[in-house]
This record gives C-alpha cells, sequence and structure tokens, in this order.
C-alpha cells in the first residue's frame, strides 16, 4: 500500500495548492506566490479537491492552510483570470452552473489553523476566516475590499467576521473595505497570536 | 469629529448598494443559522453583478485611478 505521504504528494509540483503530511498533520499551501497567491479557477478547483482528500483521510488529525513566501497567504480572486460571465446570475445560479466560493468544502470537522503571513485580502481573508484557529506574522495585513470595487465578499465574508469580531468592528471593515495589520487582528480578536517571524 | 468624518468618507466613496447591500447582510445575518447565511450572501452577491458600478470597480482597479460610483 503507498504510504499517506507519498499519496497525497502533489502528482505534478507545478500545481497551484501544495498539500504533505507530517505528523498527523496536513499542511496546505497555496503556492502561486508570483501572483500573491491568488486564486484563479484552476486553484479555485485544486483547493476544492485537496480539502476533500484531507475530509476523508483519517491519518490527519489536523490540517494548516498558508501562502507559499512570506508576501501573503493570499490576495482573492485573480481578477486578471476571472473574467465577469456573459450568462446571468440567475441563469448560471439556477441551472446548477453557478461558482462555488472560494471556501466550498472547507468545512470539516477536523481543526484547520491559518497561518497568515503577508497579505490576507479579500477571498484570502474570508479563507482565513472560514478557518479555526488563525495566527499572524508581524507583517500580515487584512482587508475586505470588495466594496471598493462595487461587489460585496460572497465567501462568508459578512457573516463570518461579524461572529468573530463583533458588528462594529466587522462593518468597519466591510463598509470601508480598508486593510489593517496586525496588531488590529490581534485587538479585535480575529488572530490568536502575532509572532515576529514567519510562521 | 475628524475621526468620524474620515470613516465616513471613506464608506461614502464605495460603490452605495454594496454598501447597504452589505449592511443588510450583516444585520440580518445575525438573525439567521450560518449555512442559511451564507446561501443569502452568496444571492445578494448576484444583485450588484452586472451594475453599472460593478463594472466601474473592475475598471477603475485595472486603470489603477479612484473609481467614481453612482449607485446604479
Amino acid at each position: 500500500m503507498t504510504p499517506p505521504f507519498e499519496r497525497h504528494r502533489p502528482r505534478n509540483p507545478d500545481t497551484p495548492v501544495l498539500y504533505e503530511l507530517r505528523d498527523g498533520v496536513a499542511i496546505v499551501t497555496l503556492s502561486r506566490p508570483e501572483a500573491m497567491n491568488s486564486i484563479d479557477p484552476e486553484t479555485r478547483a485544486d483547493l476544492r479537491g485537496v480539502w476533500r482528500q484531507v475530509s476523508e483521510n483519517d491519518d490527519i488529525r489536523c490540517v494548516i492552510l498558508t501562502g507559499a513566501g512570506d508576501k501573503a497567504l493570499c490576495t482573492g480572486s485573480d481578477l486578471k483570470k476571472t473574467m465577469p460571465p456573459v450568462e446571468s446570475f440567475a441563469q448560471l445560479s439556477f441551472t446548477g452552473n453557478g461558482q462555488a466560493p472560494m471556501t466550498a468544502d472547507i468545512d470539516m470537522d477536523k481543526p484547520i489553523i491559518c497561518a497568515v503571513n503577508g497579505h490576507a485580502f479579500g477571498g484570502g481573508m474570508e479563507l482565513a476566516l472560514a478557518c479555526d484557529i488563525r495566527l499572524a506574522s508581524k507583517n500580515a495585513q487584512f482587508g475586505l475590499t470588495e466594496v471598493r470595487l462595487g461587489t460585496i465578499p460572497a465567501a462568508g465574508g459578512t457573516q463570518r467576521l461579524p461572529r468573530l469580531v463583533g458588528q462594529s468592528d466587522a462593518l468597519k471593515i466591510l463598509l470601508t473595505g480598508d486593510r489593517f495589520d496586525a496588531a488590529e487582528a490581534l485587538r479585535m480578536g480575529l488572530v490568536s497570536d502575532v509572532w515576529n517571524q514567519r510562521i | 469629529m475628524p475621526a468620524a468624518l474620515a470613516i465616513a468618507r471613506r464608506i461614502a466613496q464605495n460603490a452605495p448598494l454594496s454598501v447597504r447591500a452589505i449592511k443588510r447582510l450583516v444585520r440580518t445575518g445575525l438573525d439567521m443559522p450560518l449555512d442559511k447565511d451564507l446561501e443569502t450572501e452568496y444571492y445578494v452577491f448576484g444583485l450588484p453583478r452586472d451594475t453599472e458600478d460593478r463594472i466601474e470597480g473592475r475598471r477603475a482597479s485595472q486603470e489603477k485611478r479612484t473609481a467614481v460610483y453612482r449607485g446604479r
């Protein structure tokens, strides 16, 4: 039988989501550092597949989500590669072709720790919100910037953030679209710890 | 009052339909179970998807300038 480590190594080292197993811990790494680990359609599908494997593999006891490099966890959708669809929203939604959220299949019983190094914006911050424990490096930056672009967060940002930090801080973040740093994230209880080095 | 005004101005510069949609989602969401909330958020995301402001937001971002929103 193939050992779990081998079985779950990425088949192709160029896949946008890396996945390795160490001592019962699955380390899931968004790995497009050249694009601030943003999510293009391929990454979105790959990440979803990884969550399913993590969820089903009984050798995994705990999960870490992080981003490659120290510049970003993830800066959300790669807008260069995610063009607006020609079909209407109703047409997509009610024919079963609606796009799954960035956090699809992340909901599982195994605990997920999110290690935020650098930027976590838009869908990247929403991924962090969908994890169970959040840790940040000192250079971490957060923000839900959708409102500045004429859209709204659609992967749990409007729902998970108020539950985590309360209404006043949540609405300030959501309505201004402003970025904030690790110290501010710690103050509002969005992250548990801030570390001086890369985590 | 400068601090309040600074935040208010930031909000006033953003797409007004998005601002109102977000406020409504946060207020109604707190009374609903999370899975229903997430579904509602998904559908409300569809409302501004094809508005003039959404197109302006994308365009301004590509052109690296400040977006001018009209609530349309």
